[in-house]
């Protein structure tokens, strides 16, 4: 075996065990504390993301509606909070301030009965909350698509 | 000119790549990284190697007018064939490399591999190599016995808790890490009915309160169940008359991490669903079924679990989902799971 060879065939060797020992100490998955079950929701839930979407198109139809709205009501866009729970405060809130223009501005010709009357159920957890404003939101979206 | 020269650098330096992670994949433990080096690497050779033979294809071509050529073809052929058929002197080869691996495997991870041994000494049993994933975390899980039709035969391991129907009250995705690393004993047990519902619906047992998860006041026999594994691990299962009578059968594992929300199986979905937001559950992605079909008279005798698709959320009925695109990190609960039978 000529140097060159012998010096190509020991770098090679001694590349492998340094970077073997380097894999080795590797471990599969993570340890306790540090991994698990944590990040394993990286983005809002999907739920919350449409019902923003969904007020979003409520908004954007009275925009274009021949009925005068509040140009504070239908430039507004509706945003996304730090958390699932801050976005869903924000929706609620906006639903709410929607919901009371619609009722302020449409005639009584072509306001619905349920809308007008729309009182959410007394919420004692987060999911009552998102459901209390799914049904205000469903509600603006049938009244919208009356005018 | 300047294609053959930069085709002569990758050919060498992936060359290089290829021998050291193709060395340390014979000799190491399997590990993922690895893998994708080597299998990148190969794509990158294989890419390389098309230019290569477009420069030397006067060359090569002559080359195979030549003698030589026959006697390297049907080398080549006889080597391909002797290592197919796993002939000597490649299967011990294969043996050798194998105990090196099992030797090594123990060193490096010697501290945190279990072992579920209820083989007992019986001569026919199976043996399951589980290595963790990225986001496994104190499973409840189950490795069962059905037969091609997808009958229930029966289980080789459940998780205690699953096993007695019991899980400590107290857990919140706030504080799980640290209650699972005090184990608040003293704290009220609860019933949770959606951990395995795919294996407990196929068994087909019916529990007192209308589930089919098992229930405390009839809890699985002792033999076939274990603690709730904290990292990889081998099992190797009791002795079953059921296996010598069959010449095809199906291992099934159900698998499921509690508190693994995602975008999907969140806090605010399935929210008529009582037992996925409250009592007995605890919210998150639902569990995950893998199957691998075992040939009894199957030289190979090692089988790679396929991930077939998820339980219900809540554990109301025993279907298998087959659609997971809402399914993020529960699919890297486990690494992966082979299956081997020793008859």
């Amino acid at each position: 075996m000529n140097n060159k060879a012998f010096k190509f065939a020991y770098f090679t060797l001694l590349m492998t065990l340094t970077i073997s020992q380097g894999f080795a100490q590797l471990k599969t998955g993570c340890e306790p504390k540090s991994c698990g079950p944590d990040n394993t929701k990286v983005a809002e839930a999907k739920v919350i993301t449409e019902l923003r979407s969904e007020l979003e198109t409520v908004i954007m139809s009275m925009k274009n509606s021949s009925i005068f709205f509040s140009t504070e009501i239908t430039s507004f866009e509706v945003p996304a909070g730090s958390s699932d729970d801050e976005s869903v405060l924000f929706i609620a809130q906006a639903a709410a301030v929607v919901r009371a223009e619609l009722v302020e501005r449409l005639p009584e010709s072509i306001l619905m009965h349920e809308l007008r009357h729309f009182r959410p159920d007394p919420a004692s957890s987060k999911q009552q909350v998102l459901k209390n404003v799914k049904i205000e939101v469903s509600l603006l979206t049938e009244q919208v698509s009356k005018i | 000119m300047k294609i053959r020269l930069w085709t002569s650098l990758v050919l060498a330096v992936t060359f290089f790549v290829l021998s050291v992670s193709g060395l340390i994949l014979f000799f190491l433990p399997y590990h993922r990284t690895v893998d994708a080096v080597h299998s990148i690497f190969g794509l990158l050779f294989v890419l390389a190697v098309l230019p290569h033979v477009y420069n030397n294809c006067k060359s090569l071509l002559s080359y195979f007018k030549r003698p030589k050529a026959l006697f390297v073809i049907v080398a080549g052929a006889l080597v391909l064939l002797m290592a197919y058929r796993d002939l000597e002197p490649f299967r011990s080869l294969m043996d050798w490399r194998s105990s090196v691996k099992a030797r090594t495997s123990r060193q490096v991870e010697g501290h945190n591999y279990q072992l579920y041994d209820f083989s007992e000494g019986e001569a026919a049993f199976i043996t399951i190599d589980f290595v963790k994933g990225e986001h496994f975390w104190n499973p409840q899980m189950a490795f069962w016995i059905e037969d091609t039709l997808g009958n229930y035969i029966t289980t080789l391991m459940v998780t205690n808790s699953t096993a007695r129907g019991l899980f400590y009250s107290g857990r919140s995705p706030d504080n799980f890490r640290e209650y699972d690393g005090v184990k608040q004993v003293e704290q009220r047990d609860i019933r949770r009915v959606n951990a395995l519902p795919h294996w407990s619906h196929q068994r087909g047992v019916k529990a007192i309160d209308g589930s089919y998860a098992p229930h405390r006041g009839a809890p699985l026999v002792d033999g076939i169940t274990g603690a709730t594994p904290t990292g990889s691990f081998l099992f190797k299962s009791a002795g079953y008359e059921a296996l010598n009578q069959l010449s095809v059968f199906v291992v099934k594992m159900e698998i499921n991490v509690a508190f693994d929300q995602n975008e999907f199986f969140s806090e605010y979905d399935y929210l008529e669903d009582s037992e996925y937001h409250g009592g007995t559950g605890l919210l998150g992605q639902p569990s995950l079924i893998y199957s691998a079909r075992v040939y009894r008279d199957d030289r190979s005798r090692y089988y790679l679990m396929e991930l077939l698709g998820h339980g219900h959320h809540s554990g109301k009925n025993g279907t298998l989902y087959h659609d997971l695109t809402k399914i993020t990190t529960a699919a890297k609960i486990a690494e992966r799971v082979v299956v081997g039978v020793n008859f």
